[in-house]
């Protein structure tokens, strides 16, 4: 694959998939300049695994995995503090948020979401996107019967603290 | 509020639209990030293969041409560092081989990740151990020569300063990372 090709496939995928890659990094990053640099370090990712995507899975399906491994591994401020030692330029931001409303439920939930701790995390968000239990135990790696045990816990744990709120 | 009614809003969403991505920015971030990787991992690659190479080769070389004192503890210790230098040679053959190799699944992932810390942990304690015998080439050919006790100090000195640093490198950064990935992994299989 040349790299020109490369390039092609990986707009191709952001500007189709983009709203995976949001989600994700709302889910594990909670300041701007954390998510941008999670965003970043996912596109980077996203970008080096197009030559071995072969097309078995669903585009989304890769995505997921590359987003979300990249994510369940990434340290905000261990990052940062690699950018202050290397002798690169710190790089400039590439997302600009929007100015729109934003709808309390939504960030209610991505508030609790980014409670739960990273596995669960990916799970409730494949959960939330409607993939199954054997497309989940499929992309992260486990049995199934591993995800229903730390779903039905997610589960449990979102609708407990729901209780505590008016929405 | 149900799990069902939560997966509801959540399909409400338009997640898309809430950021707007400078692509040309995001192109030249990327290609900075994928060289800065790999150039750091590079340099201390060829750095220790250079250093235990080098020392290795001229320290069998000087035991076989002078032959007049003890020659073992020299000859031992160059063949050490030859042997860690043919040890940083085959991994980095591996790790260029797999640098943009993906798995099927997130703990395929996470262990090839895992396979690379103990990579990382394994050449930071091979830097750590190629001060010992740099130290002590050092110090032997200072003494040898009648330098004063302040040299001889600061050689000493520099040694314990570059053996700590080297070790809180070890520990603090590539062994913690490690323990980190190895904490991920036992969170995806674990059954509870």
């Amino acid at each position: 694959m040349t790299a020109q090709e490369q390039e092609s496939i990986f707009h191709d995928w952001l500007g189709k998939h983009k709203g995976v890659l949001f989600k994700i990094i709302r889910a594990y990053a909670f300041e701007e300049e954390d998510r941008d640099d999670l965003f970043q370090e996912i596109s980077l990712q996203v970008w080096r695994s197009v030559p071995s995507f072969k097309g078995n899975a669903a585009v989304t399906t890769w995505l997921y995995r590359i987003a979300l491994n990249t994510a369940i591994r990434w340290k905000g401020k261990e990052r940062r503090h690699a950018d202050r030692t290397s002798p690169l330029q710190p790089t400039m931001p590439v997302l600009q948020e929007d100015n729109r409303e934003l709808d309390e439920r939504i960030e209610w939930m991505y508030r609790e979401i980014g409670r739960l701790n990273e596995v669960d995390r990916s799970l409730c968000l494949l959960l939330l996107d409607n993939f199954s239990y054997k497309e989940m135990a499929d992309i992260v790696g486990i049995s199934e019967s591993n995800v229903a045990v730390k779903i039905h816990r997610t589960k449990r744990q979102l609708s407990e603290k729901s209780k505590d709120t008016d929405l | 509020m149900k799990f069902e009614d939560m997966k509801k809003i959540w399909d409400e969403q338009r997640e898309e639209h809430v950021y707007v991505i400078n692509e040309q920015q995001l192109h030249e971030n990327i290609k900075a990030r994928k060289q800065g990787a790999s150039r750091m991992v590079n340099k201390i690659e060829l750095f220790l293969l250079a250093v235990n190479g080098i020392t290795g080769a001229t320290l069998i070389t000087l035991n076989y041409l002078d032959r007049s004192g003890d020659v073992l503890f020299g000859t031992l210790m160059g063949l050490f560092l030859l042997g860690v230098a043919v040890f940083i040679l085959a991994r980095r053959r591996k790790r260029l081989r797999h640098e943009n190799r993906f798995d099927r699944t997130m703990l395929g992932d996470i262990n090839h990740a895992i396979e690379n810390a103990t990579y990382q942990v394994r050449l930071s304690y091979a830097m750590l151990l190629t001060v010992v015998p740099v130290f002590a080439i050092a110090f032997l050919g200072a003494w040898k020569e009648g330098k004063s006790p302040l040299v001889l100090g600061f050689i000493a000195i520099m040694f314990v300063l570059a053996f700590l640093l080297g070790r809180w490198e070890h520990r603090g950064l590539h062994v913690a990372r490690k323990k980190r990935l190895e904490a991920i992994r036992e969170k995806l299989t674990s059954e509870n």
